[in-house]
């Protein structure tokens, strides 16, 4: 692999985290900016997708599917999770189980100044609600995602994965 | 117009084994008619949630009939999951919706 494709975060890594951790729904809002990942794992035979109206129901029909005995996953942005607070209050944390979620972290940039309040307020959100988290930014911190699904099959609360690479690759 | 708990009255005598998921003000009532109370499940505070985790349920358990009495105010909440209900489509999914006229 060249330094440039390291560099990049592939869907393809990411769908080969879910499968590894006995991924077997995605719960998530279809967008424009990631259609190759959504395309991607609609190719899955092993995967289901449940695509949703609305961020707050991700985490509920997880909670639903955890009862079943199911792996979620919740495939958001960070605008959604915000908008999904009761839910995660709610849903995922009052009921204890393990969840993976997933989000797009828009606005952000390891380079020069944040600007946009999405990316600004995004780890202060987690924070409050104590969900621990990783960043991802390219395929070298493929590994991470492993690392929060085994954090949170141990504590049983939902452990986030945030994309800082959402407009590389993910759209095509 | 028909009170909820002639509906779970009816309801009752042809429960068979169904996962049965009340909610709301009217819900409440669902726990004088259940004779099987160990299939009974609340699912969650979350404000207009209970519909999205009762359809998990659904989609996580197959080869269950799942039943939920949800309300319409909990419902108004969140309209958009009925088109997430439409585009899975459960077969063993069985959505009341009571009106308290709240």
């Amino acid at each position: 692999m060249s330094e440039e494709q390291a560099a990049i975060l592939r869907p393809e890594t990411l769908v080969e985290e879910f499968k590894k951790n006995g991924v077997t729904h995605v719960i998530t809002i279809p967008d424009s900016e990631t259609n190759y990942l959504y395309e991607l794992m609609m190719e899955q035979p092993w995967l289901d997708i449940i695509p949703t109206s609305r961020e707050g129901e991700t985490f509920s029909i997880a909670l639903g599917l955890s009862v079943g005995g199911k792996v979620p996953v919740c495939l958001i942005q960070n605008t959604g999770m915000m908008e999904s607070g009761d839910s995660i209050r709610g849903m995922a944390l009052d009921s204890g189980f393990p969840l993976v979620m997933v989000v797009g972290y828009r606005g952000w940039t390891r380079h020069g100044v944040i600007t946009d309040s999405a990316a600004r307020y995004t780890e202060p959100f987690l924070n409050a609600f104590r969900i621990n988290y990783y960043l991802v930014e390219s395929n070298e911190d493929g590994k991470r995602i492993s690392t929060a699904f085994e954090e949170a099959r141990a504590t049983k609360r939902p452990v986030a994965v945030l994309i800082g690479d959402e407009y590389h690759g993910f759209n095509r | 117009m028909i009170s909820a708990a002639d509906v779970f009255r009816v309801f009752q005598t042809h429960r068979d084994k169904a996962i049965v998921i009340p909610t709301g003000t009217s819900g409440r009532h669902w726990r004088d008619f259940s004779t099987n109370e160990k299939r009974d499940l609340t699912m969650g505070g979350a404000m207009g949630q209970t519909t999205a985790a009762a359809l998990g349920i659904a989609l996580g358990l197959p080869n269950e009939q799942v039943v939920l009495f949800d309300a319409e105010g909990a419902l108004l909440m969140n309209l958009g999951i009925l088109a997430t209900i439409a585009g899975k489509q459960p077969q063993n999914f069985y959505h009341f919706l009571l009106d308290n006229e709240c």
